[in-house]
């Protein structure tokens, strides 16, 4: 057990855990951050996906112990039942989720990607940007236009990228 | 060993590590982008009492130009590479080679050098670096070698690393302006999947129409580890490459290689498709340089 | 038909709020936001993990099973084995002959052999290492075939084969004496896997009164309770089972799948909660698959393209256990010769056993497997006679009042013309010409092909289906609609909520949908078997009118005029004529609740079937059915093999579209998991191990493979189903599969028998073609 610093949504934690357990064992178990899922366990599918220090990765890959100090995103912090941020919405408004499982994961992907962007996305880059990312339900075809119904708005609400 | 009762060690210079390395006695590993190792750490394979956690070492994490070539650190993430503007003008085979490897996940967190260490077969990397001519530089605490590619590598999933050294330098030779290449990956999907045949090829090419001075070519995934294709090589140069020429080449590729039956594909299946990538790789290639 | 349902028919569609409208997810922001948990997200204190101890063999005697050592481990709670059952050791929804925990044999990689509970889940993991089976292994039975033939190692008492299925219609002699052209050919189907992406798991929690909560993803919760209570000897009625959410299903979470080990564990942990939950691998191996079939298909057809002669046989590989292995076959060959009215069938399936894990119910169910037989001869004749494809088809297809190749006649709405005319006129098929002129590259080639299929909705005869909703007025005016039917990423709960609104003349955010809780709805049948809209659709029509009364009723004692005098109207009732005298729903609540009176109704109703089943096949015919027809546009490289699907048009009948977003959402999901079937996935298998162990090497299709995809509805009034509704989950995966064969033959010339069709079959299948040309000169 070690004593492992993570800033995680924006606020400071302190946490003890093996410095061998997964990122998204210490989300889930530790900080009750369930958003991010564990369905591979292998970086194939994309589930577990967050934000470490501004990019996007396999929480499933990552050792908590590897991420001391480092800033954390999950989906939690991208916005809450309450206030959505501009791409649930459009998830929501598109009909781009079924089950569910893999939505969190490709929230935080799609969010990263037009945050680095200052366009409405093609098909094309939105299909590179979201590869790693599996979904079994929907077939892609709406959460492609719901990155780009999300990019339009955002760029429209003054396209600062936050 | 159980995985709650890994420890682990962050070194923050290199220095550290390697004397760390050097003097500890407890069984150790190090750990990059994690992609390869913490899956092996689950499966368990990998199963050290300390893990070494490099993330800290940011000076290993370079992409510059010296006299000697274009220096890469090991710590160097395929998007590192895929962004770098002095690779995609003088290195686009590595930049190419890149964008296959996994999806964004995995390039964000997927490093050159544990690309290297892990010594994949299919490795998406490697055929790339080997076009590329490239040298890796060793250090151990005591000791600093340069080993070429081409010796780096003793077989699927082994390199000449010993236990007490690590990688800290990727030497490639830079693309001259007459230079170009291209990486062609045949995999079971577009994004997240493992080459069942890829290759990359570096042309070097005349004033003449589609003249090619010289060129190198190395397959990946048909064989325990990288193939150069010297015979094909050669017929590079031997006249114009024109549609027949492509052809003719690309024929000659599938008695290079020498693959293997698995569940991605039969080593028969494998063999025409050094052929074929050849042949598409060649194609585009030739198109782009008419296009330039 | 019901009055109530009568009513609901004739609304008319300028009349309508909710219904048919692109009503956006009830249940979406928690999905985005990652606040929905799923029952694998759930936490009680206290807890311990539960694993599970699988068969080391795909065949195997079981000599002994020592748990002595794994008992002295530090950290162990419980080591359980088929001892520890109480009641029936066994489980299966229709034959019950799988092991709950092995006694004397294991017959797949999948069985179940012992469970541990440990205070950690490394510790779980370690004490099953500790535990020693002795087995004595046998040889495994891998090939269907080999296993049917007398004398071949036996799986069950019975015999290798659990099932024969055989429907005949006319005279199947003569019909080919009669035909101008015959096509006879083998196809070979894959073992897909649902790959859901939750994998099987939740909680047994033995609550304080001695109940059981059973917190578990599945797709029937109140047959869940009953299996459970087999296997424990427990009164039914003491479980409780809470199945929704589910992180994807697709018939993959129909049979049981940990439910009986959370159960089991719970009982042993001295009251504290357990959970299990499979990581990939296991699921892999222990999870059901897609049947593989072996298809022979013989056809015979007239020169004018009348399809006269349809004869196929079919062996499927259902692995060790029964599950749902014979409905499966049975559904496939009553669908074997298509959409079509062919005046002579004989067809049969053969369910066999092989120690090949289990196949069980999937999206399709057997439909996807025979479907490729007769689209591709109706192909072959099209090329043979120079007549169009589609025109082909329209001539064959049954309509409203005619007999199908089965020889009843169908009375249901059937909407196959109108599909394939929809086809016709697509921008797509139209130029096709033109968009196989625009290869990407010069090595690449593109086709276009259009191919239709069906599927029956609700259970065959012989399996009883019906369907109940509970309706509750609550204390703030709104209502809460009970359906037992779970959410498995379909949008039902959606559609309940947009039905009851519209005849409950309420905001759909007045309504709080309640699924998957055996303690709170009644029991209305599975989520499989496209029935779910239809189903939970018409209970809540049944239901509605009674809250309806109910209130009205409430409203006449209020408004002291009689009942009849009421009339309803949005979030009121009022005196007919005076829409001033009117109370709302919230102080119609607060009179019931002063008066002590029941604030809940129920609606129940039996599903509409056919009279007569025929004989040997397995409950045939369906009373309804969906149709579907799709085009596609492929491009195939011919240096590589590699085939990509560009684009597709999605022509469903569903009957009325209760919520075009989720009818879309079903035809997009549905054509991409077609394309991985036909493209990519199968779980291989070698002398009954996995050779595909896991995602890394079970592809299914990312974005980057996914096509641009179109909805065109064709909306076949059904007036027995909900506002015109009837069901559309399986049938949007099944006609794009021949399509896309049909149009990688387009493209290359080569035609492809054996799916799925990688890179390496499509580049042997044109390299085939190629030596054939060469000998042919």
């Amino acid at each position: 057990m070690k004593e492992i610093q993570l800033k995680v949504n924006g606020e400071e934690v302190s946490i003890k855990s093996p410095p061998a357990s997964t990122l998204l064992d210490v989300l889930r178990d530790e900080l009750d951050l369930i958003g991010a899922k564990e369905c591979c366990g292998k970086g194939e599918c994309g589930s577990c996906s967050v934000e470490v220090d501004g990019e996007v990765v396999c929480s499933c890959l990552m050792l908590v112990g590897q991420t001391e100090n480092t800033n954390i995103t999950t989906v939690e912090g991208i916005g809450q039942v309450g206030g959505m941020d501009v791409m649930q919405q459009a998830f929501v408004d598109e009909g781009a989720t079924q089950c569910g499982y893999c939505t969190p994961g490709i929230i935080v992907s799609a969010k990263a990607f037009i945050n680095s962007i200052d366009h409405i996305p093609t098909d094309d880059e939105v299909k590179t940007a979201l590869g790693g990312n599996l979904c079994r339900c929907t077939g892609y075809t709406k959460i492609i236009k719901a990155v780009q119904t999300a990019a339009r708005r955002q760029l429209a609400a003054g396209g600062a990228p936050g | 060993m159980r995985v709650s009762e890994m420890d682990m060690y962050s070194p923050s210079t290199v220095e550290e590590c390697l004397y760390f390395l050097h003097e500890e006695e407890k069984s150790s590993r190090l750990l990059a982008g994690g992609t390869d190792a913490v899956v092996r750490m689950k499966d368990g394979y990998f199963r050290p009492e300390i893990w070494i956690n490099l993330k800290r070492l940011d000076e290993l994490r370079f992409i510059s130009e010296a006299e000697n070539g274009i220096h890469i650190g090991p710590l160097t993430t395929h998007t590192d590479i895929v962004k770098s503007e002095l690779l995609q003008e003088k290195a686009d085979v590595l930049v190419g080679a890149s964008r296959e490897v996994g999806a964004v996940q995995l390039q964000n967190m997927g490093t050159l050098g544990g690309n290297l260490a892990t010594a994949s077969p299919a490795g998406d990397m490697i055929p790339a670096l080997y076009v590329l001519d490239a040298k890796i530089e060793i250090s151990s605490f005591h000791d600093k070698k340069v080993v070429p590619i081409h010796e780096f590598f003793t077989g699927p999933g082994r390199t000449v690393l010993k236990q007490d050294e690590m990688i800290t330098n990727i030497i490639i030779q830079p693309q001259g302006e007459n230079e170009i290449g291209i990486f062609e990956k045949l995999g079971p999907r577009k994004a997240q999947s493992i080459s069942i045949v890829n290759v990359a090829i570096n042309l070097k090419m005349g004033e003449n129409p589609r003249e090619c001075l010289s060129g190198k070519i190395a397959f990946g995934s048909v064989g325990p580890t990288i193939i150069r294709s010297k015979k094909c090589e050669r017929m590079l140069t031997l006249g114009p490459l024109d549609e027949t020429a492509i052809q003719n080449i690309a024929g000659a590729a599938w008695k290079e290689v020498m693959p293997i039956s698995d569940v991605r594909g039969s080593a028969k299946y494998r063999r025409s498709m050094a052929s074929a990538l050849l042949e598409r790789g060649l194609h585009r290639l030739m198109q782009r340089w008419d296009e330039r | 038909m019901s009055n109530e349902i009568k009513e609901v028919q004739t609304m008319k569609e300028e009349q309508l709020k909710w219904v048919g409208k692109r009503v956006k997810r009830i249940d979406g922001p928690e999905k985005v936001t990652g606040e929905q948990k799923y029952k694998t997200d759930l936490k009680f204190p206290n807890m311990v993990w539960g694993k599970v101890l699988r068969a080391k063999y795909p065949f195997a005697k079981i000599k002994s099973i020592d748990i002595a050592k794994a008992l002295e481990h530090p950290e162990v709670i419980c080591v359980l084995t088929h001892k520890d059952i109480p009641g029936f050791n066994g489980f299966g929804i229709v034959t019950p002959d799988q092991p709950v925990l092995c006694e004397d044999v294991v017959r797949c990689l999948g069985d179940a052999v012992a469970l541990v509970a440990a205070e950690t889940e490394e510790a779980a993991k370690e004490i099953l290492e500790l535990i020693h089976v002795d087995y004595d292994p046998l040889e495994a039975v891998t090939d269907p075939e080999s296993a049917m033939v007398q004398g071949a190692p036996q799986l069950h008492p019975d015999g290798n084969i659990h099932s024969h299925i055989t429907i005949q219609n006319g005279d199947i002699e003569k019909g080919f004496e009669e035909a101008d052209y015959i096509f006879e050919n083998t196809f070979y189907s894959p073992r897909q896997m649902h790959a859901f992406l939750e994998t099987e798991g939740g909680w047994g929690v033995l609550e304080e009164d001695g109940s059981l909560s059973i917190h578990c993803p599945s797709q029937y919760g109140h047959r869940d309770k009953l299996q459970i209570a087999r296997s424990l000897a427990l009164n039914p009625e003491r479980i409780h089972i809470y199945s929704s959410p589910n992180g994807g299903g697709f018939g993959g979470k129909d049979e049981i799948t940990v439910q009986i080990y959370l159960a089991l564990l719970a009982m042993n942990t001295g009251g504290r909660p357990v959970k299990l939950h499979l990581s990939r691998e296991e699921s892999v191996a222990s999870g059901i698959k897609r049947h593989p079939f072996k298809v022979t298909v013989k056809t015979g057809a007239k020169k004018d393209g009348t399809l006269i002669a349809h004869k196929l046989r079919a062996v499927a590989d259902t692995g060790a256990y029964a599950s749902l292995g014979g409905a499966v076959v049975a559904l496939a060959i009553e669908h074997g010769a298509g959409p079509y009215k062919i005046p002579n069938v004989d067809m049969e399936g053969f369910c066999v056993f092989t120690n090949n894990g289990i196949a069980g119910a999937f999206r399709g169910f057997g439909v996807n497997q025979v479907c490729v037989g007769i689209e591709t001869h109706i192909d072959l004749l099209a090329e043979k006679t120079g007549l169009d494809p589609i025109e082909i088809r329209k001539k064959n297809a049954y309509c409203q009042g005619e007999k199908s190749s089965l020889g009843h006649v169908v009375t249901s709405s059937v909407g196959t013309v109108e599909t394939l005319e929809k086809a016709e006129q697509s921008e797509l098929w139209k130029n096709r010409d033109v968009y196989k002129a625009q290869a990407s590259e010069p090595w690449k080639k593109r086709g276009v092909a259009v191919a239709t299929s069906f599927h029956a909705i609700g259970m065959g005869l012989g399996t009883p289906d019906y369907g109940a909703a509970t309706i509750e007025l609550l204390e703030d005016g709104r209502f809460k609609v009970a359906v037992a039917i779970e959410e498995i990423g379909t949008g039902n709960g959606t559609v309940y909520a947009q039905v009851a609104a519209e005849l409950l003349k309420c905001d759909i955010e007045d309504i709080d949908v309640i699924q998957g809780d055996t303690t709170e709805a009644l029991d209305s049948g599975t989520i499989s078997a496209s029935r779910s809209t239809y189903t939970g659709g018409r209970a809540i029509a049944t239901a509605a009118p009674k809250m309806i009364g109910l209130m009205a009723e409430a409203a006449a004692e209020i408004l002291q005029v009689s009942a009849d005098q009421i009339e309803l109207s949005e979030n009121k009732l009022h005196v007919a004529g005076e829409e001033k005298r009117a109370v709302n729903y919230k102080a119609i609540y607060e009179h019931l609740y002063e008066k002590h009176q029941p604030m809940v109704v129920e609606g129940h109703f039996y599903l509409p079937r056919e009279k007569e089943e025929l004989k040997n096949s397995g409950g045939a015919p369906h009373h309804f059915y969906g149709y579907m027809t799709h085009v596609v546009m492929v491009e195939v490289d011919t240096l590589t093999g590699e085939t990509e699907v560009l684009r597709v048009v999605a022509i469903p009948d569903c009957g009325k579209v209760l919520n075009p977003q989720g009818l879309e959402g079903q035809c997009e999901g549905g054509a991409v998991m077609g394309i991985g079937y036909t493209l990519y996935e199968d779980v291989l298998m070698e002398n009954g191990y996995n050779k595909t162990k896991s995602f890394t090497d079970y592809v299914i299709p990312t974005i980057r493979e996914t096509p641009v995809i179109e909805t065109i509805p064709v909306e076949s009034n059904e007036n027995s189903g909900p506002f015109g509704a009837k069901g559309i989950a399986e049938v949007v995966m099944i006609p794009i599969i021949p399509a896309i064969m049909a149009a990688i033959y387009d493209a290359t010339g080569a035609r492809i028998y054996q799916l799925p069709a990688t890179p390496e079959r499509v580049y042997q299948a044109m390299q085939a073609t190629k030596k054939q040309t060469l000998t042919a000169r």
